[in-house]
């Protein structure tokens, strides 16, 4: 009985954790085309979330184990418990979450294994960590990702610029790159289907399997490929718009043929490493791939505070999901009950994010300021500008980026006129009552005058 | 224990990959801007060129494009197109099995 809790539990975080990671990387395929005005904020989700369920179906082929070599698992080693998948997802929503506030893109994948590494240690010590495989599928691919992806956007862009580069002064017909931008974040969001609602698959899978409720090595079942996919691709509709602001305005600004290069790049990285057996992170590929493109465009520039909490926020990935895996992980020591505790902690935490989220709330209206509105007279100064801290109702927008910012002041101002609007609107009925009154007023006056 | 050859191949594999997808639709967009052949003045000299422009998003005054440009052209978006095929080719498990 106490089994089947446990493992419905971990099913329902795992789908939880599934939705994050759609929401989480729907920046990497999208942020470019909804910065270039290639597709509409609304219509770049819609698509990117189709995709995503589309791919979820295409490779529903999982993974033997859950860390991936990373736990020392099977024979001889450790066995991973769904106490231990429980707190490591917890672990790896927490972040996930946390980040999304702040964001800040950062892998999905590094999250669930930091989760999990964390509640293994708790469980069984620090043997039960592979180093080898550590330092060669985390600490080395994060390094190499974004450096190889970068320098390939780096390229093509310039190749790009240089190919369609007129010198007669005419127009160069550049913004029709934005159709091709379509294509090449589509197949971004694709491979991100085929990739990610696997994990989850996998996940409860194996949880399954450990609970004898499922035959070890039948592939998953057709429930549990359902509700992945539609987990990531509600995920992915719902849109991390505070990623995609980062991802898509933060870092540099981008224009449709540096977008198309940095999208090609991404996809051409992904595909290459998943099928040359070099594995490399989404995220981590398509934030390399932005500061590349924004490196090889001629005028823009590379705001590098952005691309620095960046970069930290990918060294605490693991860490950091670890420690709470951890802690959740020790709560669940205690059994049932701490199992519940963890259950509550983590849901409240969960609704703290999301009210904490609205004080400054980032979503398809004003996920990119539109060019020709917010920027007049803003874009000018993008370059060697000061970003100031922008005060709020309650506290101040930290300095995200010019860009950033004009959208939100656009925001305010947006509501502050019609705040004033209403005001007015009310004044004049306020009038328009009055005067009503006043001519009932009169008229009685008259007709006793009369009478 | 780092596959260094591994990491190798996907760089330059990657590189190649991008770079020719991104020409040859650069290509593309490059022919569809190809001027008209120049109109020479009565007093023999050429219409002199304007100043250098980068706009990104100005659209292309097609007018007077040779025939040739406007087929390299739709030759070049083509060869995009079968990239993208060849993408979703790589992506779908069950095409190449």
């Amino acid at each position: 009985m106490e089994l089947t809790l446990i493992v419905l539990l971990v099913i329902v975080l795992a789908l939880f954790f599934d939705f994050t990671n759609g929401f989480h990387d729907t920046a990497n395929a999208m942020a470019t085309p909804i910065a270039t005005g290639a597709l509409k904020p609304k219509t770049a989700v819609l698509l990117a979330a189709i995709l995503n369920l589309i791919g979820a179906f295409l490779s529903t082929e999982v993974a033997k184990t859950i860390s991936g070599g990373l736990i020392n698992e099977g024979d001889g080693g450790v066995l991973i418990t769904p106490e231990m998948i429980f707190a490591g997802l917890i672990g790896a929503i927490v972040w996930n979450l946390l980040t999304w506030l702040y964001g800040l893109p950062s892998s999905s994948s590094h999250a669930l294994f930091g989760g999990l590494i964390g509640a293994a240690i708790v469980g069984a010590g620090v043997q039960a960590i592979n180093g080898g495989v550590f330092l060669s599928k985390i600490i080395i691919p994060a390094l190499a990702a974004p450096l190889t992806a970068g320098l390939i956007a780096f390229t093509a862009t310039k190749i790009a610029y240089a190919i369609t580069r007129r010198h007669d002064g005419k127009k160069d017909g550049r913004g029709r790159f934005r159709y091709a931008q379509i294509a090449s974040s589509s197949l971004i969001a694709l491979a991100h289907g085929t990739n990610d609602a696997q994990k989850t698959m996998g996940v409860i899978t194996l949880t399954l399997v450990a609970a004898n409720m499922q035959d070890p090595g039948t592939g998953p079942h057709l429930w549990v490929v359902v509700a992945c996919a539609l987990a990531i691709a509600i995920g992915t509709y719902s849109g991390g718009w505070r990623i995609i602001r980062t991802l898509g305005a933060g870092l540099t600004q981008v224009k449709p043929a540096q977008g198309f290069a940095a999208e090609t790049s991404t996809a051409a990285t992904i595909l290459a490493s998943s099928h040359l057996g070099f594995a490399l992170s989404t995220t981590q590929v398509a934030s390399g791939s932005v500061i590349g493109s924004g490196l090889g465009r001629k005028g823009s520039s590379v705001r590098w505070r952005t691309a620095g909490r960046i970069g930290l926020g990918w060294l605490f990935t693991l860490p950091a999901a670890g420690v709470v895996g951890a802690i959740a992980a020790a709560i669940a020591h205690l059994g049932m009950v701490g199992v519940i505790i963890d259950t509550v902690i983590g849901f409240g935490f969960i609704l703290f994010i999301f009210w904490r989220s609205r004080r400054n709330k980032v979503d398809h209206s004003n996920v990119v300021a539109v060019p020709d509105v917010a920027e007049s007279g803003y874009a000018v100064r993008i370059g060697g500008g000061k970003v100031r801290k922008v005060p709020t109702k309650t506290g101040t927008v930290p300095p995200l980026t010019s860009v950033a910012q004009s959208a939100v002041r656009a925001d305010k101002a947006a509501r502050e006129a019609e705040r004033r609007a209403a005001e007015e609107r009310e004044a004049a009925e306020r009038a328009a009552r009055k005067a009503a009154k006043l001519a009932k007023k009169q008229q009685r006056q008259q007709t006793n005058g009369d009478a | 224990m780092i596959d260094w050859m591994a990491f190798l191949i996907v760089f330059v594999t990657a590189l190649v990959a991008a770079v020719t997808v991104v020409a040859l639709y650069s290509l593309g967009i490059r022919f569809l801007a190809t001027p008209p052949p120049k109109m020479r003045r009565a007093d023999g000299s050429f219409e002199p060129d304007g100043p250098s422009r980068d706009d990104e998003d100005d659209d292309v005054d097609d007018l007077g494009r040779p025939r040739w440009a406007t087929v390299a052209a739709y030759i070049c978006f083509g060869l995009s197109i079968v990239c993208v095929l060849i993408g979703i080719y790589l992506i779908v498990p069950a095409l190449h099995g």
